[in-house]
């Protein structure tokens, strides 16, 4: 990436006030950061940093009536999944993937989730390992003003996401909390906000440069065909440091950052309608918390332990799927049917919140990877094989898309681990006993 | 100085029988063997099987009882719609907590079923029922099976329980609450199934074996246990028992009775106790022989099943706890106790569909020394 | 050993330095190596050329230099395989940019592991004066022996300078002694120098090019090993001893000796065995319900665990790999041959692998008709013959099929996946057999391919297809045989069985194919192996006390062959 005139006038001023020492630099609007029309920010270069969003419900959908029922390129969702046909590009399905117990018990609607979310089987009374999202947000979330965001849209402060050692990240219930909390009085627009390098660059970028000082030396011990080979590596590692230098510059202006609409207030309860407006309502907070760069980790919980009410109907979700039998004529649970539709018509507010905001040529799922699981693969045996997993989103362009994947009873680790790899976390393996992986799902790494 | 398991747990060929013929069966020419995928109660549906109605889904039945307790409409209405307070500690203990001792005070109707009236539960009134005619008599039972069209066929289990919504379904669907017991339970050591014979692709005399294994198994994605695996046998001579019968046309019936032991999971069942068995397996496809396995069973041991979770039984899957108890003790059909006259054990019959497996004596050079009562 | 390593004086410096290339300084100098001889100080004898680290390399380096509870927590950019082996490409692998940008973030978490407050004490062996300062004597000292490790070479006074000075600005700057030392660590290991094998040469007593002392110590320790060299190896080496044929043979025999030996045999029957590929194995899971990511776990290590206890423990015949039954097994894999396997693991110990032989009569000997071979050269939904064919044929004799004609039109074997006629894969590969431009390649695969139908594409056990039984006839080099057994025994016997052995592993070693000017070398390395009775132990040991397996070819950028040329025509 060669640096333009504009960008290397930024860079004396930068070094000048550096020092190596980190200090906070305000970086005055000088006409060459402007385009040359004059109407925008000049972008860097520096590509936004991708988000990734875990969005977990409860109770899981009918066997058999959402996957694709062939593997590869999707053509057609199960019909529980039909709401999310407008995204059906931007969707990789996972199915045969399961959480193994090593002969510890099936803590019902425990087991599933906590597998997805932590890599390890819980067991009672052992602290659960740090979930997926902290190990993500502790290399995307390190330099935003919110490390992440938790909510749940059934209205209690129940979180899916833990810090390890017991630490539980609680969750915002209420939409205008929320909003309070992201956009009130504390929001700063970053289109106006100063910077400071990280120090820690600094210093790396600096020992490249040693190392690259090297090149002359070095290039003229070897032949002809093992110079071009020896360039090829200098040329990477030059690369590698240009990259650096973009880090220890003003991140690029953020156009699509817009403070939304404060919320009204959302009764209290758990009726489907309630739970699809408070999901709804979050999800356009998320939306433009990303596209400000507030944070880059969400964690969402649609009906995770929390058993939502049809209008007219005697029983709640999760009593239905217990009780209700499979019909036979049919072969599925239909009362219970009717509340996956509203579960999945959740997930399909959510991405369309996050597709609605244009970045470039773009859109913020596009930046974003959306990690969906729930707790059981048949909620009316608790059983914990074929737990429906999504990816959604490429990440900015880390994932492929549009892909339905089945394993033989892998462990779904295997598909939080291909999140964290495609994300870029330095991690071999994840998870632990039958659940520890090394290999990441490629077919859906770009 | 290698990594070398020769040193380790060698098992030869000689010492793992692929099968242990030797136990109390015939020498046969060939044996398959098989791990018990699914068990449950063979249930039944059809038109004007429950004229009166199914048994009052849970919202319905916890109502009841809550009023019973002697709760108030409005009491009961908050504890049934303030979401997580539905369950909440209270109103468990109240529904526990609604019998009545001889002087009044209140009582445990889990722990002491008698200590509430009968509630009569619903029971199946309808014509069919899967299952054999266990004591020969035509007259009782009063139950046609729909597959073999035998009359007499004799299941008061299903009779019970056939009008409770989660077991008010028949095959392909099975019974809520036990097959998700079923499906949880990864601890269970597994249920073994040997059937011999000169050759098992043609009409003859079989044997089959029961076994417990020592361990459970691996599963695939489906949750179905993974094919040709292999299980070490339990050598406790409680749980081996072995049948007579015969394979026609692709059927195996065997219809002298026999005895049948088998341990299982405190979640699911503690034991698998038939008297009177007979069993009826579909084996023409021999990866996957399925079938009905009957026999009089212990009804209080059948009962203990739903009233070690009597909370999530009666809140969750609408079975009434004294009911059952009530209505099994009231349905027992067999071995009357030599004092009361009680009959001890009910009729019933149980779905059991069996995928293929090896069987591995435990070779006793490897495992622990306090292994050294056992037999070779 | 074919060549005339009659020590000569060769006294033709004057003219020599008249011929060379003004830009190219040659010295004359014994084959011997200088203590702490750098890159940076000593003039050049001639060109280096560069190898780089494969992933079990650079795995195996972190194990060894920095202790086990080092993790390293990525991949290494895959390399390419050139000439059956990922080694020999080795030569012409490079780092591109998505490849740095990972090495600096492995360099990265290494280490900050091994600077944290858990290792630092297990791994710096010295304490600094305080810990928020840079302490010149402990860091540098630690600097210089883990750099001497990692570049396989002392480093030299510049290099030395460059390292210490980043550590120290890194100290000062954070006011922390370990991040200082971290960040001299992480830039030694994304040096080039760490990186790439620098094999360098010098010129021998008889006028010819030959690895330096360190370039041999190394080329030694990754072909025993699969690593650097240990410190005793690099003494050996800085102190004269490995260009003596006593010194060699020495640490030859302790590197044989070792229990690295068995790391280092593992990564070369990867290679060989393209074990490579089942980072890519997938099968489909309803066709499949058997196959997981612990079945590819556990087939690889079943083959490998075969090999190391047939050639390093029983120290048996290689041939005899195709025909053994003796091999290990789990109860996943017990599941997929459908072979007891009652492991201690079942009730609840912690042992998973049992040792297993099978019996004299199953049809399915040797490591060809272990699941790792039979899965990799499998489709994800079927078997296929042609592939294991060809796999049979590239990976163990050594011969190149051709691929298929870029018109071929598959549709007709497709349709025919389901025909009721057509049920066994013998029947739909009767068109390779009799379309004449078919046939030709066809009949080189699909007959040894069709032996091995027993195994399904996952492994598992089948003796019919469809309904109709496997016919598993077929036919290698005249022999013919009736399962696979009796392919195994045809394998067995072929004389170019263990030269292509030969062959890859002298490749292995030296990181080129071997041509045709090998050719009497080869022949007189495959003759011993004969006669030691195919032992691997045997092979290797004379292969790395061959004076042959530590030359350069000569490269045509520089003089020295005309040098030679004329040197030994004297």
């Amino acid at each position: 990436m060669k640096s333009s005139s504009k960008l290397a006038s930024r860079r004396r001023f930068l070094r000048g006030v550096l020092n190596g020492v980190p200090m906070v630099v305000g970086l005055p609007l000088l006409d060459c950061f402007w385009n040359d029309n004059g109407t925008a920010l000049a972008a860097t270069g520096a590509a936004p940093s991708p988000c990734f969003v875990s969005w977990m419900f409860g109770l899981g959908f009918n066997p058999g009536r959402w996957a694709p029922s062939e593997l590869g390129k999707i053509r057609e969702f199960g019909p529980e999944l039909q709401a999310l046909n407008p995204f059906m590009d931007k969707i990789n399905v996972f199915s045969g993937f399961r959480a193994i117990l090593d002969s510890k018990p099936n803590l019902v609607h425990n087991s599933g989730v906590y597998t997805l979310l932590t890599g390890q089987a819980p067991s009672a009374g052992v602290q659960h390992p740090p979930t997926i999202d902290t190990l993500v947000s502790s290399k995307l979330g390190t330099r935003t003003r919110f490390r992440s965001i938790e909510v749940n849209a059934g209205g209690a402060a129940l979180s899916l996401s833990e810090r390890g050692n017991g630490i539980v990240n609680p969750a915002e219930g209420a939409p205008v909390a929320l909003y309070q909390k992201l956009f009130g009085p504390d929001f700063v627009d970053p289109n106006a906000a100063e910077f400071t390098p990280d120090p820690e660059i600094v210093l790396n970028k600096s020992a490249l440069s040693v190392v690259a000082e090297e090149r002359q030396r070095l290039m003229s011990q070897v032949g002809t065909a093992d110079r071009q080979r020896l360039d090829e590596y200098f040329t990477s590692l030059r690369e590698l440091e240009q990259g650096l230098e973009i880090q220890l510059e003003r991140p690029a202006p953020l156009p699509s950052c817009s403070k939304p609409d404060k919320p009204q207030e959302i009764a209290a309860g758990s009726d489907i309608e309630v739970m699809r407006t408070r999901n709804r309502l979050f999800s356009r907070l998320i939306a433009h918390a990303f596209a400000c760069g507030q944070t880059h980790v969400a964690n969402m919980i649609y009906n995770h332990l929390v058993y939502m009410t049809r209008p007219g109907s005697a029983n709640h979700h999760h009593l239905w799927t217990h009780e209700e039998p499979i019909d036979h004529r049919i072969g599925y649970q239909p009362q219970v049917a009717l509340f996956n539709l509203e579960c999945a018509g959740a997930l399909a507010d959510t991405l369309t919140a996050l597709n609605n905001i244009k970045e470039g040529s773009g859109t913020v799922l596009d930046r974003s990877v959306v990690l969906v699981g729930t707790d059981v693969g048949f909620a009316q045996a608790h059983g914990i094989d074929n737990i429906p997993m999504f990816l959604i989103g490429s990440g900015g362009g880390r994932f492929k898309t549009g892909l339905h994947i089945s394993a033989g009873g892998d462990s779904v680790t295997r598909v939080g681990f291909t999140a964290m790899q495609g994300l870029g976390l330095t991690v071999g393996e994840w998870g632990s006993e039958s659940n520890k992986t090394a290999r990441p799902i490629t077919e859906v790494l770009a | 100085m290698y990594c070398n398991d020769s040193s380790r747990s060698t098992i030869s060929t000689a010492l793992t029988a692929i099968l242990l013929l030797g136990f109390g069966s015939n020498a046969a020419a060939e044996t398959r063997s098989f791990v018990v995928n699914w068990f449950h109660l063979a249930t039944y549906q059809d038109e004007g099987d429950c004229p009166d109605g199914l048994n009052p889904d849970s919202e319905k039945l916890v109502q009841q009882l809550l009023a019973q307790a002697g709760w108030s409409a409005q009491d009961i209405q908050k504890a049934q719609t303030q979401g997580a307070e539905r369950n909440a500690a209270d109103s468990r203990i109240a529904m526990m907590m609604r019998g009545h001792n001889a002087d009044g005070t209140p009582a445990s109707a889990w722990h002491d079923p008698t200590s509430v009236p009968d509630p009569h539960i619903k029971t199946v009134k309808g014509k069919y029922a899967i299952g054999f005619d266990l004591d020969g008599k035509v007259d009782t039972g009063g139950f046609v099976e729909p597959e073999t069209g035998a009359v007499g066929v004799d299941n008061q289990l299903y009779r019970a329980l056939g009008c409770f919504i989660g077991y008010h379904t028949r095959l392909p669907g099975r019974p809520a609450y036990e097959t998700s017991n079923w499906d949880w339970s990864r601890g269970m050591p597994v249920w073994l199934v040997s059937i011999s014979g000169d050759d098992l692709d043609k009409d003859g005399d079989v044997t089959v074996t029961f076994d417990l294994a020592l361990h459970t198994g691996e599963r695939n994605a489906k949750g179905d246990y993974i094919a040709d695996q292999t299980f070490v046998l339990s050598t406790n001579r409680r749980y081996h028992h072995v049948a007579r019968g015969r394979i026609e046309q692709g059927t195996l019936t065997v219809k002298q009775p026999f005895e049948l032991l088998l341990r299982a999971d405190g979640s699911i069942l503690p034991e698998l106790d038939l008297v009177q068995g007979q069993l009826r397996l579909d084996v023409k496809d021999w990866r996957a022989p399925a079938g009905f396995i009957g026999g009089y069973t212990p009804w209080l041991t059948y009962w203990f099943m739903y009233q070690q979770n009597a909370g999530a039984i009666e809140a969750s899957e609408s079975i009434n706890i004294p009911g059952t108890y009530y209505t099994f003790r009231r349905f027992a059909d067999a071995e009357p106790d030599p004092d009361t006259g009680q009959n001890q054990r009910i009729s019933a019959a149980f779905r059991i569909e069996l995928t293929p497996a090896m069987l591995a004596s435990s070779s006793l050079g490897t495992y622990s020394a306090s292994a050294s009562r056992l037999k070779k | 050993m074919s060549k005339n390593r009659k020590s000569r004086v060769v006294i033709v410096a004057v003219a020599i330095l008249g011929v060379a290339i003004a830009a190219t300084v040659f010295f004359f100098a014994p084959a011997s190596s200088e203590k702490n001889r750098s890159l940076s100080g000593s003039a050049k004898m001639a060109d280096a050329s560069l190898r780089r680290l494969t992933d079990t390399q650079y795995r195996q380096i972190i194990l060894d230099v920095l202790g086990p509870t080092i993790r390293v927590n990525g991949v290494v950019e895959p390399g390419v395989r050139e000439a059956g082996l990922i080694e020999v490409g080795s030569r012409r692998a490079s780092v591109s940019a998505s490849g740095m940008a990972q090495f600096h973030a492995l360099a990265k978490d290494i280490a900050e592991q091994a600077t944290s407050e858990t290792n630092r004490n297990t791994i710096i062996s010295c304490v600094p004066k305080a810990v928020d300062a840079w302490d010149a004597q402990c860091g540098e000292q630690f600097l210089s022996q883990v750099g001497r490790l990692l570049f396989r070479r002392s480093l030299g006074p510049a290099e030395s300078q460059a390292i210490f000075a980043i550590a120290e600005k890194s100290a000062t700057a954070s006011k922390d002694f370990y991040k200082g030392v971290g960040e001299g660590l992480s830039s030694l290991l994304i040096a080039p120098q760490f990186l790439f094998r620098w094999e360098i040469p010098q010129v021998a007593r008889d006028g010819t090019l030959s690895l330096d002392a360190l370039s041999k110590a190394s080329r030694l320790s990754f072909f025993l090993w699969n690593s650097g060299p240990d410190l005793l190896l690099l003494e050996a080496a800085e102190s004269g001893a490995l260009d003596t044929r006593s010194g060699l043979r020495e640490q030859v025999d302790r590197m044989l000796e070792s229990p690295r030996l068995e790391a280092g045999t593992r990564a070369f029957f990867i290679d060989m065995f393209q074990f490579d590929h089942f980072h890519e194995l997938v099968k489909d899971a309803q066709i499949y319900p058997k196959f997981s990511a612990q079945v590819i776990n556990d087939a690889e290590e079943q083959t490998l665990r075969t090999v190391v206890d047939h050639l390093l423990v029983r120290q048996l015949d290689y041939r005899d790999l195709f025909t053994t039954r003796r091999t290990f097994l789990t109860p996943v894999l017990g599941a997929i041959y459908r072979v007891p396997t009652p492991s201690d693991k079942s009730i609840g110990m912690d042992r998973r692998w049992i040792s297993y032989e099978f019996d004299a009569d199953d049809p399915r000997p040797g490591i060809l008709m272990q699941t790792s071979f039979v899965t990799l050269h499998s489709h994800p939904g079927r078997s296929s013959p042609t592939l294991r064919g060809k796999a049979l044929r590239e990976i163990f004799l050594c011969q190149k099929v051709p691929d298929p004609p870029a018109n071929v039109s598959f549709t007709e074997f497709n349709e025919s996946q389901n025909s009721e006629v057509l049920r066994t894969t013998r029947k739909r590969l009767e068109a390779h057999a009799t379309a004449p431009a078919c046939a030709g390649c066809h009949r080189l695969t699909d007959p040894i391919g069709l032996a091995m139908e027993v195994a399904d594409s996952d492994g598992s056990f089948r003796t019919e297809e469809n309904g109709v039984a496997i016919d598993t006839t077929g036919n290698f080099e005249g022999t013919v045989f009736s399962d696979a057994a009796g392919l195994a025994e045809a394998i067995r016997n072929n004389p170019v069985l263990p030269s292509c052995l030969v062959n890859r592993v002298y490749s292995y070693g030296t990181g080129r194919a071997v041509t045709s000017a090998d050719r009497s070398a080869q022949a007189t390395l495959s003759d011993s192996f004969a006669k030691n009775g195919y032992k691997l132990r045997s092979l290797l040991r004379e292969i790395a006390l061959d004076d042959e397996f530590y030359r350069v070819p000569p490269t045509k950028s520089s003089n020295l062959m005309t040098v030679q040329a004329k040197a030994t025509k004297q």
